[in-house]
């Protein structure tokens, strides 16, 4: 049996020096893995492009579907619109009576009983009443008839002139 | 170097090398690459051919596996000879094969100098290769980098009394499994 120091001892290493071949080997494998990382990005690069231009040169589908009207559901409107109408904003009813002082006409009548509208609702009575009257003169009788929809200035104005 | 410190220089050199960087390498190897080829030398019982051959194949699985290498459970030089440990047990095992073929050409030449040497060296290599990590640890601590049994014993946080005691052990295995090896080849 040899002795047990003895063959544990280390030797000297040979004459040829291990490092050089082992560092060639693994700067390879290092090389490789650059270029394998760069090879990969621009391989990731070159396909967004493509991607990209793919988008963009896209033909334009054909069988596109268009709904046609049959297709469209009518929704039934579940609002109050009178409810709508009073939550946008009133128009300036003193506008509204400089505006029809330039117009003519059934316009001119419209704008004055909008404006007149307009004054009541403001508790400007007076306003209301002279725009109310600029209104239904010249009025067509049809015009000059009582609606549910006036305002009760307007529905004494047309009776008193129903009256005359 | 403490640990805090020496597990951040190594996560930055890890993350240099796999992004390619050569010089990190470089410095890697250059800490590493004597300490290394004087542990493979020492387990391969001096045979050289076979310590080159040991030390090529276990600096390529590290550059390929480097991205497997964590520094929080251990320093590169420990995952290292564990690699290089891994290989020889392999280049072992494949160098038997080939002796069974090659027998007859052996034996012609069993009787020279060179051979009695080379089979002496070969030996030490697969009885240092049966050893046990903790057996294996304390020879190499002792007969490698020549520490006293104070020494190692610092180091483990034991008592020398120990560390003694398993050294005995561990010669006494080295010793058992380098009789059996001799035993088995006549």
């Amino acid at each position: 049996m040899d002795d047990v120091d003895e063959l544990l001892r280390p030797r000297e290493p040979g004459v040829t020096s291990p490092k050089v071949d082992a560092w060639k080997a693994t700067t390879r494998v290092l090389r490789g893995r650059r270029w394998w990382r760069r090879g990969r990005a621009a391989v990731m690069m070159a396909g967004c492009f493509v991607a990209g231009a793919l988008v963009m040169y896209r033909p334009a589908p054909t069988n596109l579907v268009v709904p046609t009207p049959d297709a469209v559901a009518i929704i039934p409107q579940a609002t109050e619109p009178r409810i709508e109408a009073e939550a946008q904003p009133i128009e300036s009813p003193k506008r509204l009576e400089r505006w029809a002082k330039l117009t003519e006409g059934d316009k001119q009548r419209n704008l004055f009983r909008r404006a007149g509208d307009g004054f009541l609702k403001y508790g400007d009575e007076i306003a209301a009443l002279r725009c109310y009257r600029r209104s239904l003169d010249g009025g067509t009788p049809t015009e000059l008839a009582i609606n549910v929809e006036d305002t009760w200035m307007l529905m004494s104005l047309k009776i008193s002139q129903h009256k005359e | 170097m403490d640990d805090r410190q020496r597990i951040g220089y190594e996560t930055g050199l890890r993350a240099a090398v796999l992004a390619g960087d050569e010089a990190a390498w470089r410095a890697w190897y250059d800490a590493h690459a004597d300490g290394l080829h004087r542990y493979v030398l020492w387990r391969c019982g001096g045979i050289a051919d076979m310590a080159d051959d040991v030390l090529q194949d276990a600096w390529l699985t590290a550059v390929r596996r480097i991205g497997e290498f964590k520094p929080q459970t251990g320093g590169f030089r420990q995952w290292i000879s564990g690699i290089a440990a891994f290989t020889l047990k392999n280049h072992l095992r494949k160098r038997q094969r080939n002796s069974v073929r090659q027998q007859v050409l052996v034996e012609v030449a069993a009787n020279t100098d060179a051979a009695m040497d080379d089979d002496r060296a070969w030996r030490t290599a697969k009885a240092l290769g049966e050893l046990p990590p903790r057996y294996e640890r304390v020879l190499r601590a002792k007969y490698l980098d020549g520490r006293s049994v104070n020494d190692i014993a610092c180091q483990w946080k034991e008592s020398p009394k120990a560390v003694e005691s398993v050294l005995t052990r561990a010669r006494d295995q080295f010793r058992n499994a380098y009789e059996r090896l001799g035993r088995a080849d006549g």
